[in-house]
């Protein structure tokens, strides 16, 4: 229970920078010592004690409903991440955020976000998981629409909201399914729980809605254009928060999964979704939705590797792709303030005066790509070598050499020579970008190469067992596939031959950047469903009249029901003996 | 032998500060001084509250007199009130415009409480009823000209409720030449039509002081007439004595009758429910509109107590307290809102930006009344909903969640009235007593919500001792 303490300075940062509305500069840093504050005391209940406890909230007729705290090693491994990002989100927001009148808004929805999300990975059972899991949702949907006047953020976050509405609802089923069935919320209760019907259905629902946060397909509209929202928060949501959360529900709950025989349905949406993003992040423009893309592909490559009952594998990925994620978006995030805000890669240039930025962002992108001794690495090679089923591993070699074609262009696009009167601009721009930027990426960067370490000590950590070593053979094919896709890659756009996909292969273009077909498909449906809707005569409309319509009738009846109160006296007594009259005809007839 | 001393001393004692109490405030005319009444009452009714919570502690029961009873019930009920009142003294001392003349009154007001609390006959109840109304309607006289129309009213009302009330008196006794509530022994009453009646009496007597429709429509007048306080008392407390009066009239004395009653108490809480939510819609006077809201709630406790079972009461019995914390504060906030003129929906408009914290704690309090989780109205009715549904009562709890429905509408007026812009406001400065009640009672909302363990095994414990009587 004492691990609950994590998230009381976030909790009370957020509270804090509410208050101090009047003292802008102040709140940024109480969020950062707050956030340092929450990761001593992660690492305080990491190496303390393990197991569940339970706060019981209430009881009745024999159930009783609580929250219930875990601190497995599962989940003091998330409370980790979660932890050891937030300051550094924090620093960035620091120098990326300087519009005074923002900071109270931002810090406060932040904190809470940062909080929700360490109160998800240390919650024990359904309720307490369910609580941070809408607090995750909520969060996201004010950050994702946080610049709320500008024309697309408030669409992108009402895209956001009513997907992850759908999968609350899903999980609400799913809960209440389970509820109904065993009576209890608790996670390790579930995993001793005899197998039934109901249990499958359940367990199928919970899944769906850990897609939704996941952007997993059919799921994954969202995630591309969360992107609106700012920088620092896309950082947040993709490495640690949010679409992880859905990953570490099923990841808790995988032996139940086992048990009722879903794995089929991780691995095939795992890889869909991992197609789609790669295809899409190929001929993507916007420097932050390529980035976005490569999240889903590597969201599903952990489900994948969850599906195969490799939850060693997914957890690497799971920790790697936190740095390398985070530390790519901040460097996209530096790129676009050097460029005033513009965000096609075409029309951005990297800066010599930032030298810093490219080098992360090299890092960065081949430990993405998978390029050893970099962590990213280990966590696709791990991923790989769990495959057992022949296709899924060659389509994870096809996601892999995707996946490394796309972030090279992203890297090598930018970095061209910038025409000369941009170039000046760029170099004053990157000269008074503020340290706060590049210092958390430089640290990410540290990280992204030393996590390779976990490889060694991860699996021991979490299972207890030393790891299966990734064949030689693997690597070796991991490696040549890669090395191909980034060669591709550099003989496309280095190689004198910056060519625009859309102009050379419109035909390979429009394919890849409807991915397959997919979005093409969801305008289809999108455009069927309004079609039926006005077709029998807007139901939205119609719903919207009969809630008025019934709100109205009860007001009616109010107003017909206040001619009773006359002021009267007698009028009232008139009322007391009729009433009695008519209980009194109740009981006797 | 150690443990019967300890609870006589504690039994004396508790006579002693209740004696002491009405005392005080009789000579509190004589010698007229505010501070020291108002620190002697206070003190007493802490007294009290201790000496009740540990004789509710000892689990004893014990009959003095034979017109009173200590059981977990009623000390149960006997420190909730001392505890109420001490809330409601604290704000009567800052804005009653005759303090004095108040503890006075206030004195037998909360003796006629105790009395009912603590009844084991029908004497009892019948006396501790009158008792606790005739000064409650003379308090609301210190009002002046607008409080005098109220008082009479209620006067009135008060009086023919009481005559239905000894009629059944008169109609019970013959039986056993007893008006003991353990000894009544009044037997089924298939077809008797003389209990029938008798039960339908005490039925509307006990539903005109627990201002159940249709024998609440001077409840919006009183409480509209009468200074905050005096309402923030009623509201708070004297419905929830009448509330307690229905347990034990019902529940000790004519349980054999169960199923004819239980039968009424359904009706009565749907009617009062839809009543109270509905006429609230349309209300524009948010004192009103709180009197309305508050006969609503009153139609939400109702449902446990048709549902007659232990587990119903025990869900009575928290949806009382869960109440009655929140509508004391409530209209302690809307008399320091009055006395600044601030009275109809319109006149809230930005009172968030007059005074934060009084928009802050009315919006606590009407959450809690709309029973948003984690406060303590969401504990509340989610213990009277599952009570009617383990009871079968399926339907009963679905119209109680729609009312809940209904009440958001208005209760979201006035957080919206309360929290939209208005250009040019002048700051309001809250009033110590109201700042007070309103910090106490927010905490309480919260902790109580957050961690209802403790309340829901004491009003299970309550309810258990009621129905082993």
């Amino acid at each position: 229970m004492l691990a609950l303490f994590v998230i009381v300075p976030l909790v009370a940062a957020a509270l804090l920078s509410l208050a101090l509305g009047k003292k802008p500069k102040a709140i940024r840093w109480v969020a950062l010592s707050a956030s340092i504050l929450s990761l001593v005391i992660a690492i305080y209940v990491a190496m303390g004690p393990q197991g569940v406890s339970r706060l019981d909230w209430f009881s009745i007729a024999g159930y009783s409903f609580g929250i219930s705290i875990a601190t497995n090693p599962l989940n003091a491994f998330l409370l980790l991440i979660v932890a050891g990002i937030t300051p550094l989100i924090f620093a960035y927001s620091i120098g990326y955020l300087d519009t005074l009148s923002e900071q109270s808004r931002f810090y406060t929805e932040m904190c809470i976000f940062a909080a929700a999300m360490m109160l998800f990975a240390i919650s024990g059972n359904f309720i307490t998981m369910f609580i941070a899991w809408e607090m995750l949702g909520i969060t996201s949907y004010l950050l994702i629409g946080f610049w709320y006047w500008r024309e697309k953020a408030p669409v992108a976050a009402r895209k956001a909201i009513t997907t992850i509405l759908i999968g609350d609802i899903m999980m609400l089923m799913g809960m209440l399914l389970i509820w109904s069935t065993y009576h209890t919320f608790e996670f390790a209760a579930l995993a001793t729980v005899a197998d039934s019907q109901a249990l499958q259905v359940a367990m199928i629902l919970i899944t769906l809605a850990a897609f939704t946060k996941s952007a997993q397909f059919p799921f994954h509209e969202w995630l591309a254009d969360a992107m609106e929202g700012p920088t620092p928060v896309s950082a947040f949501l993709h490495s640690s928060t949010m679409v992880k959360a859905g990953v570490f529900l099923i990841a808790v709950l995988l032996p139940v999964i086992v048990a009722v025989h879903l794995q089929w349905l991780l691995i095939i949406v795992g890889i869909v979704t991992a197609l789609i993003g790669a295809t899409n992040a190929i001929a993507e423009r916007h420097i932050k939705r390529i980035l976005a893309y490569s999240t889903m592909e590597d969201m599903g490559l952990m489900f994948v590797a969850l599906g195969f009952n490799a939850i060693y594998a997914a957890m690497l990925l799971f920790l790697v792709q936190a740095f390398y994620k985070a530390l790519l978006f901040m460097d996209a995030g530096s790129i676009m303030r050097i460029n005033t805000d513009k965000e096609d890669i075409y029309n951005v240039y990297e800066s010599g005066a930032r030298k810093g930025v490219l080098i992360s962002a090299l890092i960065g992108s081949a430990s993405l790509a998978g390029i050893f001794p970099l962590s990213g690495f280990f966590g696709k090679a791990a991923v790989e070598s769990v495959a057992s089923n022949a296709v899924i591993y060659a389509l994870l070699l096809l996601v892999e050499i995707l996946s490394s074609f796309y972030i090279f262009r992203w890297l090598i696009i930018p970095s061209r020579k910038a025409p000369l009167e941009e170039d000046r601009e760029i170099v004053v721009n990157a000269k008074t970008m503020s340290k706060w930027m590049a210092a958390p990426a430089y640290i990410l960067a540290i990280a992204v190469v030393a996590s390779s370490l976990a490889y060694l000590y991860l699996p021991r950590y979490l299972l207890g067992l030393t790891y299966p070593v990734i064949s030689i053979t693997g690597s070796i094919v991991d490696t040549v596939v890669v090395l191909m896709g980034a060669l591709a890659a550099y003989y496309v756009y280095a190689k004198g031959n910056r060519s625009y996909l859309s102009s050379t292969h419109p035909t390979f273009h429009k394919i890849m950047l409807n991915s397959m077909a997919v979005n093409a498909v969801y305008v289809y449906i999108t455009k069927a469903v309004s079609l039926a809707a006005s077709a029998v005569g807007s139901i939205d409309y119609a719903f919207d009249k009969s809630i008025y319509a019934l709100s109205s009738m009860f007001v009616k009846i109010g107003d017909v029901l206040k001619k009773m109160e006359t002021g009267q006296t007698n009028t009232y007594v008139a009322a007391f003996i009729i009433g009695f009259v008519i209980l009194l005809l109740a009981v006797v007839l | 032998m150690i443990m019967m001393i300890d609870e006589n001393m504690l039994q004396y004692a508790l006579f002693l500060a209740q004696g002491l109490l009405v005392a005080s405030g009789i000579f509190s005319v004589m010698h007229k001084n505010k501070k020291a009444q108002f620190a002697i009452s206070t003190i007493l009714l802490v007294a009290i509250a201790l000496t009740a919570s540990s004789l509710f502690a000892s689990d004893s029961s014990i009959v003095p007199f034979s017109a009173f009873r200590i059981s977990q019930f009623s000390m149960f009920f006997i420190s909730l009130f001392s505890i109420l009142l001490v809330l409601v003294n604290i704000i009567s001392y800052e804005y009653s415009q005759d303090y004095i003349s108040f503890s006075a009154l206030f004195g037998f007001t909360i003796a006629g409480m105790y009395v009912v609390t603590m009844a084991n006959s029908l004497i009892s109840v019948f006396l501790g009823i009158e008792l606790m109304a005739l000064p409650t309607a003379f308090m609301i006289m210190i009002n002046g000209k607008q409080g005098i129309e109220s008082a009479v009213k209620l006067f009135v009302m008060a009086a023919t409720a009481i005559a239905a009330f000894s009629f059944a008196l008169a109609l019970v006794f013959p039986f056993n030449a007893q008006l003991s509530l353990t000894a009544l022994h009044i037997g089924s009453g298939q077809g008797n039509y003389l209990v029938l009646l008798a039960v339908v009496l005490f039925v509307i007597s006990l539903a005109f002081e627990a201002s159940l429709f249709p024998f609440n429509l001077w409840v919006p007048d009183v409480y509209q007439g009468a200074q905050g306080n005096i309402t923030a008392m009623m509201s708070g407390i004297n419905k929830k004595v009448a509330f307690v009066a229905i347990m034990e009239v019902f529940f000790i004395a004519l349980v054999p009758l169960s199923s004819v009653f239980s039968q009424l108490f359904i009706a009565l809480a749907i009617a009062t429910m839809f009543y109270g939510n509905i006429v609230a819609l349309v209300q524009d006077n948010v004192k009103r509109l709180f009197a309305y809201s508050s006969i609503s709630q009153a139609g939400y406790i109702m449902i446990g107590i048709a549902v007659a079972t232990q587990y119903g009461i025990e869900a009575s019995i928290f949806q009382i307290v869960a109440h009655a914390l929140a509508i004391i504060a409530i209209f302690a906030v809307i008399l320091w809102l009055e006395e600044n003129n601030i009275k109809s929906l319109k006149d809230y408009t930005a009172l968030s930006r007059r005074n934060g914290f009084a928009a802050f704690t009315l919006t606590i309090l009407m959450l809690s009344l709309i029973g948003i989780p984690p406060l303590i109205g969401f504990v509340g009715k989610f213990l009277l909903f599952t009570s009617a549904i383990y009871s079968n009562l399926l339907f009963l709890a679905a119209i109680g969640i729609f009312n809940s429905f209904i009440s958001v509408y208005y209760y979201a007026k006035v957080i919206m009235a309360m929290y939209s812009k208005k250009e040019e406001v002048r700051s309001l400065r809250m009033g110590w007593s109201v700042s007070a009640v309103s910090v106490i009672s927010v905490i309480a909302v919260l902790v109580l919500g957050l961690v209802p363990q403790f309340l829901i095994a004491a009003a299970s414990q309550a309810s258990a001792a009621l129905l082993a009587i």
